[in-house]
């Protein structure tokens, strides 16, 4: 996962080094629930001035898929 | 009132065969329109289904499904052959699967539930429950493989005969079962549409799960008994899509609404206006408010964020409900904003409530007047009943009161006498309007739905580091969110511990019962003050959490 993408959840989350491979889900990550989900997001968007359509979003399976949807908004190969 | 559910459901058929029954959404773009014809026909083919599969009159049948159009069918089918439906929530990814095995295994036991009816993809999870020795649940099905039965003729059911099984909360072993009977359920309908002035040119639109009351009685049960057209969507999209919810109450014509308070203000902070192009509410009738208290603050950031697409203060309103009264107890007049009242602060936190209108004033919101054939009222310590303006425990006396809680005697016998349920709610009338203040035990309600402290208490002890029973857990108020989060404060060797890894380690294992922790405190041995019982206390320790961090 791009190491600024799981900088911003690790912080948004208390989550010090915690590992997010990308094949975890998001249910997996301590403290990452339905409520606060829409909050990470918004805090990706803000950090990296993109916008995620709720649809797109629901389409992810995994935190690999929401590192390439990042990516791809943000331009990096 | 002198019909059945099912008598209603017939008629219905037979009446007004194309019209439009439940809408069934996906955020996809499915959609599934059951008109009465083509539902009530299904629910047939279920019935003579289930007769096969020997699932008899007054047995217990849990349903446990995702968002499905085919759950609408079945449920109704398994009330037509006599049997009694109980929707239960499914295991998500977040729950571990032995906290939900033993979490089912409770329930079926408390519960008395006889089949479990499910998809085929939550097999491995429940299988093991189903064939232990221990059980009460007999045979598993999985009714989307049934084949079509031809309907056979129909049983009509009595009216004092039961009619559903519905859970006060999740699924932990700890909830508590309530059992309505056909003429509950069906003069309860009645009169909640009466208190809200359904017609049939409303469409209730709901993203609630069924396995809640406000989603299984005022978004289902109502509106299809009383022929008017629901749109359900599913509880898990909505809450990462929110604004799901609006586009469908502008697609589909919605007037009606439910849900908690929380959802007020997950819309108002989260639902994007990129998302709601060319949207409107204009049509709205109400968005009741329930389930959780009533907050002011949320309200108005609701209005301020909705009105430029037709939102306006006299579609609010707010309901007071429970299982336990098959559902609503109190409603505010549909089309005039529910009353705000300032209290001093103060004074309310004596027992005592005074109007002031300055800075140092709260603002609560009424959840109304009793529906017909109820009534509110408050009570002190010692059960005598208090005047307006005081604070106490709320009291229902309802002529929609379930017989009590299933295979619990005990906690029957305390909460449900003369003809009322003592709630457990704190609150007070004035002018004869009720206010609820919130659960006078130390039950949490995050986000609509009840948790039990006891349930997070037992997994954060298990945590390696954490001193075993030195936990609490209480609520906190998330003023932003509309609801309370969830809190922790464990004991742990203090000095030897890494407290971001064990604060981790704690959150992580209250996931596997389903529970997200916003705040971990950790406390060295010995801090926890302790209540007379012996254990720590939850009230007492919640107010020092600022001490700790």
């Amino acid at each position: 996962m791009n190491e600024e993408l799981a900088a911003v959840i690790r912080k948004h989350l208390d989550l010090g080094d915690f590992q997010l491979p990308p094949e975890m889900l998001a249910s997996e990550v301590p403290g990452w629930d339905s409520m606060r989900h829409i909050e990470i997001l918004t805090a990706i968007e803000d950090a990296f001035g993109i916008r995620l359509k709720s649809i797109e979003v629901l389409r992810l399976k995994n935190l690999g898929e929401l590192d390439k949807l990042v990516s791809t908004k943000r331009g990096i190969k | 009132m002198s019909d059945t559910i099912t008598d209603k459901w017939q008629a219905l058929a037979s009446s007004s065969p194309d019209r439009e029954a439940i809408v069934f959404l996906r955020a996809d773009g499915t959609v599934h329109r059951w008109t009465w014809r083509t539902l009530y026909r299904r629910a047939q083919h279920y019935a003579a289904a289930s007769a096969i599969f020997k699932i008899e009159r007054g047995d217990v049948c849990a349903l446990m499904f995702r968002h499905h159009a085919e759950l609408y069918p079945l449920y109704m089918g398994l009330m037509l052959r006599g049997a009694i439906p109980a929707i239960i929530s499914y295991p998500n990814p977040r729950l571990h699967q032995d906290k939900f095995r033993d979490g089912l295994s409770g329930m079926a036991r408390k519960s008395g539930l006889v089949h479990l009816l499910t998809d085929r993809e939550f097999a491995a999870v429940v299988t093991p429950v189903v064939e232990s020795s221990e059980t009460t649940l007999s045979e598993l099905h999985f009714p989307l493989e049934w084949p079509l039965c031809e309907p056979s003729a129909i049983t009509p059911a009595d009216r004092e005969s039961p009619c559903l099984l519905q859970h006060s909360s999740g699924t932990t072993g700890l909830q508590k079962a309530v059992m309505l009977s056909h003429a509950t359920v069906a003069d309860h309908v009645e009169r909640y549409a009466g208190a809200l002035q359904l017609s049939p040119d409303d469409r209730v639109v709901s993203w609630l799960p069924l396995y809640h009351d406000m989603g299984l009685i005022a978004a289902f049960h109502m509106p299809l008994a009383m022929g008017v057209p629901s749109v359900q969507l599913d509880p898990f999209e909505w809450v990462l899509a929110p604004e799901l919810l609006l586009q469908a109450m502008h697609r589909e014509r919605g007037t009606v609404v439910f849900q908690p308070n929380f959802a007020f203000s997950h819309l108002a902070l989260r639902a994007h206006d990129d998302e709601l192009e060319g949207v409107r509410l204009d049509h709205t009738r109400v968005f009741v408010n329930c389930s959780e208290p009533v907050r002011a603050q949320t309200h108005a950031r609701f209005l301020t964020r909705f009105a430029a697409y037709g939102v306006k203060p006299e579609m609010l309103s707010a309901c007071y409900a429970m299982a336990e009264t098959t559902f609503a107890a109190t409603q505010t007049q549909p089309g005039t904003a529910p009353t705000e009242l300032r209290v001093d602060r103060e004074a309310l936190a004596q027992g005592k409530v005074v109007p002031r209108a300055d800075d140092d004033a709260t603002t609560l919101v009424s959840s109304g007047q009793p529906i017909a054939d109820c009534t509110v009222f408050v009570i002190d310590d010692e059960g005598k009943t208090l005047d307006e303006g005081h604070v106490g425990e709320i009291v229902v006396r309802s002529r929609s009161l379930s017989l009590g809680y299933r295979n619990d005697s005990e906690r029957t016998a305390q909460r449900f006498r003369s003809d009322s349920y003592f709630t457990g709610d704190s609150g007070f009338i004035w002018n004869k309007e009720c206010y609820v203040l919130g659960r006078k035990s130390d039950l949490l309600i995050v986000a609509g739905k009840n948790l039990f402290p006891e349930d997070i208490e037992a997994v954060v002890s298990e945590v390696k580091g954490v001193l075993p029973g030195r936990v609490v857990a209480f609520g906190i108020d998330d003023e932003t969110l509309g609801t309370q989060q969830v809190a922790v404060i464990a004991e742990t060797d203090f000095e030897k511990t890494d407290h971001p890894a064990l604060e981790r380690a704690i959150k992580q294992a209250a996931l596997a019962i389903d529970v997200a922790i916003r705040q971990v405190a950790l406390a060295p041995p010995r801090w926890l003050i302790k209540s007379s019982a012996g254990k720590p206390s939850r009230s007492a320790n919640r107010q020092r959490i600022g001490e700790l961090t």
